[in-house]
């Protein structure tokens, strides 16, 4: 039911106001199938917004293109329903609003719309917050807000850009769950930013490696799933995690020092 | 039939037509009955004090009768805010006493200051003292008691029997300074809401539409922003000379100065509306006009507020002004009279009235706004005193009291 995604040669080269050039996307190749969840991985400032907001058809490319089937991407649309990584909670919205604003934005009709606003709003936990302002949610809460009214939309492809960054431990797994057994049931294509090597062991078919711009590597995550302790204890996920961490320039002393 | 009544339509219609009807039902009232000693002269209304209390009730009625509850609610909240008034005040001159002594000093230096200063050349003091204020200056407005009556095209009213007129050789009475301050304070406030009503649909009409359309930005704007240079001051005359001191010229002349504030403070809150929240809406689906009028509109509003505000005030001062400079009615015709006969204790009242009247617009203005916003992370809650906040900053209670300690 989705559709392929192919960057064919993505440049994404910006002008700071100092006169420097800064190549956020240095000739980036790859294709996603239907129903892969990729995780980008990298360092800070090494792209992975840049990519996921070509993607989103916020930012135009200087040059190559991403084509969902066989249109390039040209502008944003709902879908690629997108949670970022800044706070987008609209405040003058309350919770349950912001959830369905997607939905009203696609003409919906009210009962279709409740019930998957419900529907999410239970999976994110926040059901009893539906009718709170934005202001009055942690930044925790308001981040599965977002996430919320990303995934009501329903789209095909669902970018998340470090979507769980600030959630607890506890927060975090559950809506690992949510997002995998969502997948499972939808087979969305999912691209997925973090800095968590760990999470994206436990989510991700596939790595995608950015450093300064350059896919540096491309990584399938072969291991069964659910992927509990056990199997990201076995050797093939050890292996991977270093040589995720090797690329990231970072030795195994480095990273259990740290 | 409980439903029509109900609904917010039915009553807000019904009150209307009610309000249209009050001056014909209180006509019907029989001639025999003590308190009615109004009269109706070849379809003019004459009106008496009786009148206008009879009316207020019939007006008072229809929410009594349709909004019971909610009438008894509002009566029981304004009961407890009376009551709690001497204790609040109690308690802030307690806290903050230097509000009160700074106030009450004011009061006594320009009482002191009447007496010491020089009388100068003019008829009146110079400085003149409260008692000579609100004595025999407010005594004398009753000679701005000169309104014959009000002709609304379905209704006439006369007004002569209210009170005498000192101007034409009546006897002066204080309902006549009461009366010519409410004629003239209301003539103000009119046009002021006519040319603010005008102003403001403009100002934001205009604010939105350009940023909207780039094509609107590159044709109209650099007229309009010229036009936007002209000192308003100057503008009065000109608008005279065209429109007369007529209502029109006024409210158009009060809206020009509004929309010259607005225009440019919508167009910067438009702009200054984060661009993460219209590339959220636009993932998610929003067509251009939805993104538009459900995030970029919304999220000016906290700027616009502050806008809004301001330009009330400044249009307070052109309304003021421009009756100043040529109008016979209005509380700038009054300081007009007032600077004619170089009275500067009538000046002191105008003024008073003014800042009351900017006060009080100011207030429900910002009450409006504040329940437009509750989405808005609230600077100063309920129950959180702004004297504490701004005594935990300077030198509050609280440090000396923790060194009394
Ligand atoms: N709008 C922009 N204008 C100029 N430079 C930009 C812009 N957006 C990104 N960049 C530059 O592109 C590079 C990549 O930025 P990007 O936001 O993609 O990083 P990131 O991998 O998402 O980092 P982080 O993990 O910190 O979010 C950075 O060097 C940044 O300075
Ligand atoms: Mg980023």
């Amino acid at each position: 039911m989705s559709t392929v995604v192919n960057f064919e040669n993505l440049w994404c080269v910006f002008e700071h106001r100092s006169g420097q050039l800064v190549h956020a996307l240095e000739d980036v190749n790859f294709r996603v199938d239907p129903g892969e969840f990729v995780c980008v991985v990298g360092r800070s400032g090494h792209g992975k917004t840049t990519l996921l907001r070509v993607l989103a058809g916020l930012q135009p490319p200087t040059a190559g293109a991403v084509k969902l089937g066989d249109t390039a991407v040209t502008g944003p649309g709902s879908d690629r329903a997108m949670v970022f990584q800044q706070d987008t909670v609209f405040p003058w919205l309350h919770v349950k609003e912001n959830v369905e604003f997607g939905l009203r934005a696609n003409k919906l009709p009210e009962d279709e719309r409740n019930e998957i606003t419900n529907y999410w709003l239970q999976a994110v936990g926040l059901e009893e917050f539906a009718d709170s302002w934005p202001r009055e949610l942690s930044g925790g809460m308001r981040k599965r807000v977002a996430l919320a009214s990303a995934m009501a939309v329903g789209s095909d492809v669902v970018l998340m850009d470090e979507p769980f960054g600030s959630l607890d431990y506890f927060t975090r797994r559950n809506l690992h769950e949510v997002l995998l057994n969502l997948w499972f049931e939808t087979k969305k294509t999912i691209f997925f930013v973090t800095h968590d090597i760990e999470e994206a062991l436990i989510l991700a078919d596939r790595v995608i490696l950015l450093a300064e711009g350059k896919l540096v590597d491309d990584i399938a995550v072969t291991l069964p799933r659910p992927r509990n302790e056990d199997v990201r204890a076995t050797p093939e996920a050890v292996g991977i995690f270093k040589l995720i961490l090797a690329h990231l320039g970072i030795t195994e002393e480095e990273a259990t020092q740290a | 039939m409980n439903l029509l009544v109900r609904s917010r339509k039915f009553f807000w219609i019904g009150y209307l037509v009610w309000t249209l009807l009050i001056p014909w039902l209180l006509l019907q009232f029989p001639k025999g009955l003590p308190f009615v000693t109004w009269s109706n002269e070849g379809g003019d209304i004459v009106v008496t004090w009786s009148y206008i209390v009879c009316a207020w009730i019939l007006f008072l009625a229809w929410p009594v009768v349709f909004r019971t509850t909610r009438v008894k609610e509002r009566l029981a909240k304004m009961g407890r805010g009376i009551a709690a008034g001497p204790p609040l005040l109690w308690a802030g001159m307690r806290r903050s006493p230097l509000f009160f002594v700074s106030w009450g000093v004011l009061l006594v230096a320009w009482q002191v200051a009447s007496y010491i200063a020089p009388p100068g050349i003019l008829e009146h003091p110079l400085v003149p003292g409260w008692d000579y204020v609100f004595g025999e200056t407010l005594w004398r407005m009753n000679g701005d008691w000169t309104v014959i009556g009000f002709d609304f095209g379905f209704v006439n009213f006369q007004v002569h029997e209210l009170a005498p007129y000192p101007a034409y050789g009546g006897e002066g009475t204080w309902p006549a300074v009461f009366l010519a301050i409410l004629f003239h304070s209301g003539m103000t406030l009119f046009r002021l809401l006519c040319g603010m009503a005008l102003g403001f649909s403009l100002g934001l009409t205009t604010g939105l539409a350009i940023p909207y359309w780039p094509w609107l930005r590159q044709t109209w704007w650099a007229p309009l922003n010229f036009l936007r240079m002209i000192p308003l001051l100057a503008a009065i005359p000109w608008l005279q000379f065209a429109l007369g001191s007529t209502l029109t010229s006024i409210t158009l002349y009060i809206a020009f100065g509004v929309w010259t504030t607005l225009v440019v403070a919508t167009m910067n809150a438009v702009a200054n509306v984060p661009d993460r929240y219209i590339e959220s809406a636009r993932t998610l689906g929003a067509s251009r006009p939805r993104t538009y009028f459900r995030v970029i509109v919304p999220g000016t509003i906290p700027e616009l507020r502050t806008a809004m505000l301001l330009s009330m005030g400044g249009s307070w001062s052109l309304a003021i002004a421009a009756e100043f400079l040529g109008f016979p009615t209005g509380l700038g015709y009054m300081a007009a009279v007032a600077v004619q006969e170089t009275n500067t204790a009538r000046l002191v009242i105008v003024g008073f009235i003014v800042a009351f009247y900017s006060l009080t617009t100011f207030y429900l203005l910002n009450e409006g706004f504040k329940k437009a916003v509750s989405w808005m992370p609230q600077r100063v809650t309920k129950g959180t005193d702004i004297a504490k906040v701004a005594g935990a900053a300077g030198t509050g209670g609280r440090a000396e009291s923790l060194e009394d300690n």
